[in-house]
């Protein structure tokens, strides 16, 4: 009769044990994903009133519209419309803010955020496309460093470049200036302070021959650089040229 | 991205609002009705987008923005008892709103929608250590991370995980972040010190299912999906994983039709999940919960 009682006992204790031990076990997990696409309704009283302050600061100026475009500019690889767009105006506006002769402008593919779309741009697209507040700096560097600038090319598949033809599976034939690279001289690279700085892994970079900082903000000089087009009577048309081949 | 249009008419089919949100979910396994249940709700590389893309953009068209997702989330929240709300990084950097506020509104908004905790992707350094502190001040949530050694005042901001309560669930999630060098302006990420990612990830994840007794472990990475190089990603953490349920990704801006299921080291299922970028989609996981008795021999013995 002990015995049973105490075998009982066991079980309810056994019991209560197993109750307090209980893990739950994830058994079968769904996942999906929402759109939030534009047929969403979008009011939410306390949301927008939190926002509106912020936004009043912004709306105007970045509203406002800079100029148009001839078509969308997208970034792509070997070459892209808002590659070149870019890598071409910083060049040039750089050459002639600084005063200076660049013979090359390099920037970095993921560093372009945005497309810009045909018809009105706005000083907030231009936000979008650059949110960065990088700075240009001309990078003096060896010849034999603009081989490896060729070989990161090669490699990336492409970025945005300025005044460089390559072939991306013949890196070594780089022209800069529509001429070869001479190894016995040196070159000025325009490119911004963020990859200057070892972003994207341009290790080329590192140790140049000199750094000249210029002041002048990347998105700055695209938003003069199309605004002055604008001034000239110009919309912008980039197109590609083949700078960067396979 | 190029998948986004491919796919898109095939989302719509399957997850339309609410209704056939978890149409992935047919086929259950157990048909008893669970013990618990737990929604994850998780975005990542928001960056600040917070108004809905304008009418004439050429790929999202008015698609996104904080306050559809704060809509679709409240929405979520009438519906379940527990919902956890995360975020994989990249906050920052990517409107105006950054650059003129700092992240303050992005931190605001966040704390509105009652985010549970994010982890911190390399554009949430863009504002340096300082404007980290500095915008944080306005989040109401946790940062996590794991893997960064952190010797500067941020320390006093991020903690390696986090656990939560969800009903009779213990969930513990904790952060993975990238490697910084070559994302991140030295100067903007001084004192951040970045360890290498898979083995701190099993100790925290053994630590919080073993010692912690979570019954469910979140990664909350910022490491990106996959790479064409050996580079290490969400999939390779997967792979030599043990005690990680589910990763929750960001990074690489990945939009998946279907979360990945991989093996661990174990044999043993982790899921792998990233939405889109730009609050352009929310991931929305539901896990079901059934009780699980530890028979332990040992009890009876005493007898």
């Amino acid at each position: 009769m002990k015995k049973i009682f105490r075998i009982s006992l066991s079980l309810v204790i056994t019991a209560l044990f197993m109750h307090c031990s209980a893990n739950f076990n994830a058994t079968n997990t769904a996942i999906s994903y929402n759109q939030l696409d534009s047929t969403m309704t979008e009011e939410s009283r306390s949301l927008a009133k939190l926002i509106k302050p912020y936004n009043q600061g912004l709306e105007t100026t970045m509203n406002s519209v800079i100029n148009t475009s001839e078509k969308d500019m997208l970034k792509a690889r070997p070459e892209g419309i808002l590659s070149n767009f870019v890598a071409d105006l910083i060049f040039e506006e750089v050459n002639e803010l600084a005063e200076f002769n660049g013979d090359l402008c390099l920037l970095n593919h993921g560093g372009l955020r945005s497309s810009l779309p045909s018809g009105n741009i706005t000083v907030g697209d231009i936000y979008q496309l650059m949110p960065f507040d990088n700075e240009a700096v001309i990078i003096e560097l060896k010849g034999e460093k603009i081989l490896e600038i060729a070989q990161y090319l090669a490699e990336s598949g492409g970025e945005p470049v300025s005044n460089i033809k390559l072939k991306i599976s013949s890196p070594e034939l780089i022209l800069v200036n529509n001429k070869r690279v001479n190894t016995n001289t040196t070159y000025n690279v325009i490119t911004s302070d963020y990859l200057a700085h070892g972003g994207d892994k341009m290790y080329f970079f590192e140790n140049p021959v000199s750094i000249k900082k210029t002041g002048l903000k990347i998105r700055d000089l695209i938003l003069e650089h199309i605004q002055e087009e604008k001034e000239l009577g110009r919309t912008l048309n980039a197109i590609l040229d083949g700078r960067l081949f396979q | 991205m190029a998948g986004y249009f491919n796919n898109r008419r095939n989302f719509i089919k399957k997850v339309s609002l609410g209704s056939a949100a978890f149409s992935l979910g047919q086929g259950l396994i157990n048909s008893a009705k669970p013990a618990e249940e737990l929604i994850i709700l998780h975005t990542n590389d928001v960056h600040s987008h917070i108004h809905a893309f304008k009418k004439n953009h050429s790929r999202y068209a008015g698609a996104g923005g904080a306050i559809k997702r704060s809509l679709l989330i409240d929405s979520y929240r009438k519906q379940y008892k527990n919902v956890l709300l995360l975020d994989a990084g990249d906050i920052f950097q990517g409107t105006p709103f950054f650059n003129f506020y700092g992240g303050e509104l992005e931190m605001k908004l966040m704390t509105k929608m009652g985010y549970d905790a994010a982890t911190l992707g390399n554009h949430d350094f863009d504002g340096g250590i300082d404007g980290l502190l500095k915008a944080k001040k306005h989040g109401k949530f946790d940062f996590i991370n794991a893997n960064y050694i952190i010797e500067n005042e941020l320390k006093n901001i991020v903690k390696p995980y986090k656990i939560f309560k969800k009903g009779k669930i213990k969930v513990g999630v904790f952060g993975i972040g990238i490697e910084l060098e070559g994302l991140v302006d030295p100067k903007l990420c001084a004192g951040i010190i970045y360890t290498e990612p898979i083995s701190k990830a099993n100790k925290t994840a053994t630590h919080l299912k073993e010692k912690m007794e979570c019954d469910y472990v979140i990664c909350l990475s910022h490491l990106g999906l996959k790479y064409d190089s050996d580079k290490v990603s969400d999939i390779i953490l997967a792979n030599n994983s043990e005690h990680i349920d589910l990763i929750i990704g960001g990074h690489t801006h990945s939009f998946l039709d279907e979360p990945l299921r991989m093996k661990n080291k174990n044999g043993e299922q982790t899921l792998v999940s990233q939405a889109a970028w730009a609050g352009l989609r929310l991931g929305i996981v539901k896990v079901e919960f059934t009780k699980e008795l530890k028979t332990s021999a040992g009890i009876t013995t005493k007898v």
